[in-house]
């Protein structure tokens, strides 16, 4: 009937874009979903009846601030650092103890992955995470682990103590805030891992000795990276208890 | 209360005399619309959204949910209100600034009489 297809048509026009409405729906807390998705129905309602393509212009521009507004804020949260700080630390803890497995217990990687190999002369072993050869097979070799002495490691250990004694003797101070924390320990985290890298492209090591020496900043780093995330996440804890003490 | 939060921001002072013009009709894409057609602000409704929950955690506005209405997809309004201590931190700003305002006054009137003056340039 004529008359039903001008009403799908007109009801087509007249629709908000579904994909901003979904990313709204998303990235909006419950509190203020249904809120601000009806203000913006009701105003595009308006609008379409003057204009439906400005209508539908006018509702990505206002998606686009507001998501970039409620974004920002959630980046902003120390909910979201908190988090961040959980997260991410675990996740490069899951990937070197995969790298360090997988460059103890990968035989002949010079013939298994040979591109990878002259990169990782000049110390670069992150590089394996760009190389196929890494993610291939890499559940096999972290099947055979069988023990953790592989990630045992005198120097890494001392260096590792350091870090995290130098980090509580640092804490100890006032003006040590969380920001100062992440940014010590963080530094203190990777420097190993750059120093291996500056030591072996300085100098003009033989094969076996540069496996050492990037054991080192890879084992330090493993070492390092959760008991700095947990400082860090100690850091953050006391101060907003201590802002919402202030508030009370 | 920090003594940080006593004070409001510029777009935190013209959202909340928007909700007191606006009275009980006083909800977000009302609130957009009055910042354009009185003040030509036209912000964003997350820009509105994002004051008022900070206003309302300061317990400088309170909200409460109105009906779903089918021009608003099924979606209820969220009316605001500014609270006692809300005017309370409204005064205080303006008097602060009718305060600081008052010798800067007549120092633009005579710039601009200059400026006029110079063929507006």
């Amino acid at each position: 009937m004529p008359a039903d297809i001008k009403i799908t048509v007109k009801h087509e026009l007249f629709s908000p874009p579904s994909f901003a409405l979904m990313l709204l729906a998303w990235i909006l807390s419950p509190y203020l979903v249904d809120a601000i998705l009806g203000d913006l129905i009701e105003e595009f309602n308006h609008r379409s009846k003057a204009d439906s393509q400005a209508a539908k212009r006018w509702f990505w521009q206002q998606t686009i601030h507001t998501t970039l507004i409620y974004l920002k804020k959630s980046f902003n949260s120390p909910s979201f650092i908190r988090k961040l700080n959980i997260v991410l630390p675990l996740a490069l803890f899951i990937l070197a103890f995969a790298l360090i497995a997988w460059l103890s217990y990968a035989d002949n990687l010079s013939d298994y992955a040979p591109g990878f190999w002259q990169t990782l002369l000049t110390g670069q072993a992150h590089m394996a995470f760009f190389d196929g050869a890494f993610w291939a097979n890499l559940g096999d070799y972290i099947a055979q682990v069988d023990s953790v002495w592989f990630l045992l490691d005198s120097a890494s250990l001392i260096l590792a103590l350091f870090t995290i004694l130098l980090l509580i003797h640092l804490d100890k101070r006032s003006s040590f805030t969380p920001l100062k924390m992440a940014c010590w320990g963080y530094s203190l985290v990777v420097l190993p891992y750059l120093w291996s890298l500056i030591h072996i492209n300085s100098n003009h090591f033989i094969a076996t000795e540069i496996g050492p020496i990037i054991a080192i900043g890879l084992i330090t780093f493993l070492y390092t990276i959760l008991p700095v995330s947990y400082l860090v996440h100690r850091k953050l804890k006391q101060q907003i208890q201590g802002t919402s003490r202030d508030k009370k | 209360m920090a003594d940080k939060e006593k004070f409001l921001g510029e777009f935190e002072q013209m959202t909340m005399l928007a909700l007191m013009r606006l009275g009980s009709d006083a909800y977000g894409a009302k609130i957009r619309q009055l910042l354009d057609s009185e003040i030509s602000r036209n912000v964003a409704i997350g820009a509105i959204y994002s004051t008022l929950e900070r206003l309302e955690k300061k317990g400088m506005v309170v909200s409460k949910l109105g009906a779903a209405t089918a021009e608003r997809g099924g979606r209820a309004k969220r009316f605001f209100t500014v609270t006692a201590e809300g005017k309370a931190a409204l005064t205080r700003a303006k008097s602060a600034m009718d305060t600081l305002w008052q010798d800067i006054v007549f120092n633009n009137i005579h710039n601009i009489k200059k400026l006029n003056i110079n063929g507006g340039y």
